[in-house]
């Protein structure tokens, strides 16, 4: 009688945990960067066209996230003149206020970009965190801009 | 006898434990609130702004460091109040002009240095001197690691131990007992 209240209470418990999905979110996840990859090379497509500026899909990044465990996600790189490497990695889906983060990373600094709803991406001043600015075709060139330049 | 207004604000340690239960609590406590956030996000849950698109590792580490850093202020905490304890401890002494080897001891460092009194160089070696464990040794060696918490921690410090809170509560708790026996 007793073993039965007790796994009452464990199956309340349970079933008080909201329930994730994990296996959708990394899915969603997943497709999310790379429909914003898609994004940057539209973005870009006259820039590449012209050979002003190389995009690379060749490396991958290994995560761990829990509820996930270890996967591997695509990052790209952007490369500007001879030398100037950009490099955009996702980091989790798992962070506060958003479903997603993309570090970029280019010779003169580091911004981050978050998915604050699914499809919606903002770059986020990574010193005081509460600077958040749409991720669009403007804004993406001038953060390119001042990553290789300072 | 040096002149001095005693405040009868001296910590224990065991006050300074409780404290660091509370503050450890209230770490863990906050950082269940930001990784529910990110994991069960909803509306009613309300994280400062630093903490936004951190990811669980980051913020793993934001509170681990945390946790290290109040580790070190709860450690100067404790070496200090084991100095007011040696202090006042010293002063009464002096004052009932105690008769016994600690206490003639203490007047005799009264007598030549007044009031320029070192904690490490006369009260404590007295100590040392008439007692056979090594907790005043180990605290010798704690004062150390004060005075480095003390001074901005700007140099690499040379302490031939790493200090934590349970090291550092056993030695100041071994001061306690010895001087109090």
């Amino acid at each position: 009688m007793k073993a039965d209240t007790f796994e009452d209470f464990l199956k309340k418990k349970k079933e008080e945990e909201p329930k994730i999905n994990w296996e959708r979110r990394q899915a969603q996840w997943i497709k999310s960067v790379t429909d914003f990859y898609n994004n940057v090379k539209k973005w870009l497509k006259p820039f590449t066209e012209k050979g002003l500026l190389v995009i690379k899909e060749d490396s991958w990044v290994h995560i761990y996230e829990d509820g996930f465990g270890d996967y591997d996600i695509k990052k790209i790189k952007i490369i500007v003149g001879k030398n100037n490497i950009i490099t955009l990695t996702p980091r989790a889906t798992l962070v506060l206020g958003g479903y997603g983060r993309i570090d970029m990373k280019g010779p003169m600094g580091e911004i981050s970009i978050i998915q604050i709803k699914w499809g919606k991406w903002k770059f986020i001043n990574k010193l005081t965190r509460n600077e958040l600015w749409d991720a669009n075709e403007e804004t993406f060139k001038s953060v390119i801009q001042d990553l290789v330049n300072g | 006898m040096a002149n001095i207004s005693l405040s009868g604000q001296k910590k224990s340690i065991e006050s300074v434990f409780s404290w660091y239960e509370d503050q450890i609590e209230a770490i863990n406590d906050f950082k269940n609130k930001v990784i529910t956030s990110i994991i069960h996000p909803r509306p009613s849950l309300v994280v400062n702004k630093k903490f936004i698109s951190l990811t669980l590792t980051e913020i793993n580490l934001y509170f681990d460091n945390s946790t290290n850093e109040l580790k070190h202020l709860v450690c100067l905490n404790l070496i200090s109040a084991t100095e007011a304890f040696l202090r006042v401890d010293y002063y009464k002494r002096i004052k009932k002009r105690e008769r016994s080897k600690i206490g003639r001891l203490f007047r005799d460092i009264e007598n030549n240095k007044e009031n320029k009194v070192s904690l490490e160089d006369d009260i404590i070696e007295a100590w040392k001197s008439i007692k056979r464990s090594n907790s005043f040794s180990d605290f010798l060696g704690l004062l150390k690691y004060r005075h480095w918490l003390a001074h901005g921690r700007y140099w690499t410090p040379k302490l031939g131990r790493e200090y934590s809170f349970d090291i550092a509560y056993e030695i100041v708790e071994n001061v306690f007992k010895a001087v109090s026996k």
